[in-house]
């Protein structure tokens, strides 16, 4: 089986390209997929109708954007990546893709990204879109997460930048109501307050990855205990964001009625996650269920919002 | 090029064979790429001047 030796390594010798899938997962696809969802509604939502094919090139610009975003943080995080079970088999610690590629691949896609934004809607989206690639990049990847067990709750606003594009792609505007904040912030602070339960939940069942990694996540650092209390306070303000949003007369009563029973059912899991020990044996069940619930949570809330204004 | 040919004299282990593919599949799906932006740009313009005349 003749294939390259150690690609991103700079060794001397012929290398095999990448296969194409290869350049496909380096975009994280499924990260991507929540951001063109959450961008959609935010572009639905929006007061505005955009044309159906502004539309499209808007969303297909936000998908290249988040895939640069994740392309560069494979790009940067190769070595941490190769030490961890969950990421070893990435293209990059994998060994199927030279750096460097990754690299231009990344900024190639995240340039493209943003010009196509710009040209097809208008240049304040296309700002917003290129903040939140250098977030992810630069905050996140380059500065918090190496550093602080904090870095979930303050790189979590990068992956809540999409649905703010979808309404500035639509509208040209992000400003708020008066001292209101406006129902695209309002979805923003609803994806910042999630990541943090959302991750520390995935966080205490992979804990051993990113000890190995040296990423110093909240259950390496403060342990087991502390990260269970922290998911259930991060949740309390995740809920009452989510409830704020029919009570601010932003979404109607299906919406209220859907927030309340997700965010119910997310309580009781917070709680039980929160103030549980692992059990020998249990597998972690009640974070995985917590982790999985959390994506279902998002996905409804915002396909509710979405269908309130479709249904108008 | 020139660098790949002289390789291919020394390492005699490369599968151009797999070479090839690779290069062809990525070039297929480079093709898809760019036809699909050639119809996306299309529209984006046709949109615009509907905006524009509006």
């Amino acid at each position: 089986m003749p294939v390259a030796p150690s690609p991103h390594h700079g060794d001397a010798t012929r290398r095999m390209p990448a296969e194409w899938q290869d350049f496909w997962a380096l975009t994280k696809p499924r990260v991507m997929s929540l951001a063109i969802f959450t961008a959609l509604v935010g572009m639905v939502v929006a007061p505005v109708a955009i044309p159906p094919a502004l539309g499209v090139a808007a969303i297909v610009a936000i998908a290249l954007g988040a895939g640069a975003s994740g392309a560069l943080n494979q790009w940067y995080e190769v070595d941490v990546d190769a030490a961890m079970r969950r990421t070893a088999t990435r293209p990059l610690p994998g060994g199927r893709m030279e750096k460097v590629s990754a690299l231009h691949f990344g900024v190639g896609l995240g340039v493209f990204s943003v010009l196509l934004l710009g040209f097809a809607t208008n240049w304040l989206a296309a700002a917003v879109l290129a903040t939140s690639i250098l977030f992810y990049l630069i905050i996140y990847t380059i500065w918090l997460k190496p550093r602080t067990a904090q870095n979930i709750v303050i790189g979590g606003a990068a992956g809540a930048f999409p649905p703010l594009i979808g309404w500035a792609a639509a509208t040209g505007s992000i400003g708020w109501d008066g001292a209101i904040p406006s129902l695209p912030w309002m979805l923003f602070a609803l994806i910042f307050l999630w990541t943090p339960p959302h991750f520390w939940a995935l966080s205490l069942f992979v804990r051993t990855d990113y000890a190995a990694a040296n990423i110093p996540m909240l259950p390496v650092v403060a342990g087991e205990r502390s990260t269970r209390r922290h998911i259930f306070v991060y949740t309390l303000p995740m809920i009452a964001c989510a409830m704020a949003i029919p009570a601010l007369g932003q979404a109607g009563a299906l919406f209220a009625w859907v927030a309340g029973v997700m965010s119910a059912i997310f309580l009781v899991l917070a709680v039980h996650v929160g103030f549980r020990q692992e059990v020998a044996g249990d597998r972690m069940r009640p974070e995985k269920r917590l982790f999985y619930f959390s994506i279902l949570y998002l996905f409804l809330l915002f396909l509710t919002l979405m269908a309130e204004k479709l249904a108008q | 090029m020139t660098d790949i040919d002289e390789h291919r004299q020394s390492d005699s282990d490369f599968d151009m064979d797999e070479y090839r593919r690779r290069q062809r599949a990525r070039a297929r799906v480079m093709a898809l790429i760019l036809l699909a932006f050639v119809a996306l740009v299309f529209a984006v313009t046709m949109a615009k001047m509907g905006l524009a005349t509006r």
